[in-house]
């Protein structure tokens, strides 16, 4: 097995919530990330699914260090960059990228194309002028854009094509590691297939690493090797994308899956779901014990408890769940009850 | 395609170029910036060619006749001191003019510095910046003015451009407050934007983070706000000259209207001594306020949406 590119400890972030004028005193503490550990090997990528709140971006910001962690412990390329100070960061930011979710807001208006995907190499002292220019024009080139459209504003673009701009910047100083934090969620259908080809064409061809934010499953599965499903803060099953696309063990994560439409209709008549009731608890004060068990349709006594470890499921799947999904796809009720209907929890 | 407008300077010059002809052509096309701005050509140039046009040096030509109306020697006249009025109104726009754009741009650089600094670092410079912002906005500007100007007005006599010069800064130094309350809010909202923290995950650091994504989207704001302070300290600059701390060797329209009450032209019905300075502080800060007004329906999107 290769040495991980990324190893994520324990990683917490707590966002502490103070009021008061003067005297600010604390007052409760928004639990974003709580207690996450993943291992991004070299050239994989890994993809990280999760609903809208679940803590996913915040985790994306810890590692490319935007946030400070609370706790817990990141590395990158087998050196601790948790603590590093922002002139520390600043060689190891080479080597780490971010593409980000919003291609209208991640993109500076009032700077010029090439302008903002030569500001890395602006930044980083990479060259002079005619060097950058002709950098740049080859990473639009790259990136399927016009290097003729090196002086135009980002306004005179669509979508999916700042998004182009926003991965050819992020490609600028030859990074080895890129973190896309939901990066084709704000594009139309047809887009995203375009870019999470371009994406996985770029992956071969710079031999990059990713690692994947989104809400999408279908996103995620199409461009992961290894797949993490995260839910209000914790990471609640694991494993390569076959194992929890063919049998997913955590509750949470087989409702995830049963909700995606099945474009057969008689497939889809006798399919299973289950439904969530009510929304993702507030993570300032999240459910004891497993946080999923207020909506989970599994739940026992034990569940509001006790928290539930990380389980194997043979090879690298690993969910964290008391009662796991038995039998998939799920066939009848049955499968997805609590087992023992007399342990209720109320 | 224009060499790497990117960094070059040359570049740089010829965007900067473009950028006042579009802003220009903006301003035209609605009809407050075209009256504005034609009122603002007119007297600026009047200002301008002042030492040309005016055909007596107010300060120096006393004629014999005082407060002779309108004729064919005095086009307005003459004044107390049978000075000819309209050499005083040319020679008067010219100060009254500088002293206001001079002060109203030292308040757009101190309050877009202070603005972007307290909106940035925010914490402790923050509210430290605040608090004085603050003390700033509350004070009453007339006394203050007046008390700093007194204090001041000998040592100022020896300075470069004199009395003008200490109302210049006396005039700057009390009306950033606003400016900077208003860039502030703009950077604390700039620097949540995907594009700052997209820069800081490039290592950028703080300054060039300023430098090149704050500033670049809070200086139209700051323009604008200028523009519509201009008017504010040509005003201001009418009322200190009017109640005597304006500079008898550079006489601005307040300057004149305060001759003009202290030799009773009010009274007597000479009004070719007080109407034209008057009028002419109209008129500019009229313009300057059309103008600005234009400006900020420009910078601010939504303002032109309800222009329809």
């Amino acid at each position: 097995m290769t040495e991980p590119i990324l190893r994520i400890t324990d990683v917490v972030k707590h966002f502490p919530v103070r009021r008061g004028i003067i005297f600010k005193r604390e007052i409760g503490r928004v639990q974003a990330v709580d207690g996450v550990s993943i291992d991004v090997r070299k050239g994989e990528t890994v993809g990280i699914v999760g609903e809208s709140g679940c803590g996913k971006s915040t985790l994306a910001r810890c590692i490319a260090r935007l946030h400070d962690v609370t706790s817990g412990t990141i590395e990158f390329m087998g050196r601790d960059i948790t603590n590093l100070t922002r002139n520390e960061m600043r060689p190891i930011r080479r080597d780490m990228q971010m593409v980000f979710q919003d291609p209208y807001a991640s993109l500076n208006p009032r700077l010029r194309v090439g302008q903002i995907i030569g500001e890395p190499l602006v930044i980083h002292g990479r060259g002079t002028e005619a060097e950058i220019k002709a950098r740049v024009q080859d990473l639009l080139d790259r990136v399927g854009l016009n290097p003729e459209h090196y002086n135009r504003f980002p306004h005179e673009f669509s979508g999916g094509q700042r998004q182009r701009i926003g991965i050819a910047r992020a490609l600028a100083l030859e990074p080895k590691l890129i973190v896309c934090d939901e990066p084709v969620s704000a594009l139309d259908v047809s887009v995203q297939a375009q870019i999470l080809n371009l994406l996985t064409d770029l992956q071969r061809d710079f031999d990059l690493t990713y690692v994947f934010i989104a809400h999408d499953l279908d996103v995620v599965r199409h461009v992961s090797d290894r797949v993490y499903v995260m839910y209000l803060g914790k990471i609640v099953e694991a494993g390569t994308g076959a194992e929890i696309y063919g049998h997913p063990r955590h509750p949470y994560a087989a409702s995830l899956l049963s909700a995606v439409p099945v474009p057969d209709p008689v497939l889809a008549r006798s399919k299973q779901r289950i439904v969530l009731q009510g929304d993702v608890p507030s993570p300032l004060n999240p459910p004891s014990g497993c946080r999923f068990h207020p909506r989970c349709p599994r739940a026992q006594v034990l569940c509001s408890s006790d928290e539930p470890q990380a389980t194997s499921f043979g090879g690298e799947h690993l969910a964290s769940c008391h009662f796991p999904v038995a039998r998939w796809p799920l066939a009848d009720p049955a499968d997805i009850r609590r087992p023992d209907p007399a342990a209720t929890v109320e | 395609m224009a060499a790497e407008p990117a960094i070059s300077a040359a570049g740089g010059t010829a965007r900067a170029l473009a950028a006042t002809r579009r802003t220009l052509s903006l301003i035209w096309s609605s009809r407050r910036g075209r009256i504005g701005l034609s009122i603002l050509v007119v007297f600026t140039l009047a200002a301008l060619l002042s030492p040309v046009l005016a055909p007596e040096d107010p300060t120096r030509d006393f004629g014999s006749e005082i407060l002779a109306p309108p004729s064919s020697d005095h086009l307005l006249g003459t004044d107390g001191n049978g000075a000819d009025v309209l050499s005083g109104v040319l020679i008067g726009a010219r100060v009254s003019m500088a002293v206001g754009f001079a002060a109203a741009i030292i308040s757009g650089v101190i309050g877009a510095f202070v603005g972007v600094v307290s909106g940035y670092y925010g914490g402790w410079i923050d509210r430290t910046l605040t608090a004085i912002d603050d003390w700033f906005l509350v004070i009453p500007f007339l006394p203050f003015a007046i008390v700093v100007a007194t204090a001041l007005g000998r040592v100022a006599d020896d300075w470069p451009g004199g009395r003008v010069t200490l109302l210049i800064i006396v005039i700057g130094m009390l009306s950033w407050a606003g400016t900077s309350r208003l860039v502030r809010s703009q950077v604390l909202s700039l620097k949540e934007r995907q594009f700052v923290e997209r820069a800081k995950a490039l290592g950028a650091s703080p300054g060039w983070i300023v430098r090149k994504h704050i500033l670049p989207n809070v200086m139209p704001l700051v323009f604008a706000n200028t523009v519509l302070i201009v008017s504010a300290t040509i005003l201001a600059e009418s009322t200190l000259a009017f109640v005597g701390l304006g500079d008898p060797l550079r006489p601005s329209w307040g300057t004149m209207l305060e001759k003009a009450n202290d030799s009773g032209a009010v009274a007597t019905g000479a009004w070719w001594f007080f109407l034209p300075p008057g009028i002419g502080i109209v008129l500019v800060v009229l313009g300057f306020t059309l103008v600005g007004y234009a400006i900020e329906e420009i910078v601010n999107p939504r303002l032109r949406e309800r222009r329809g």
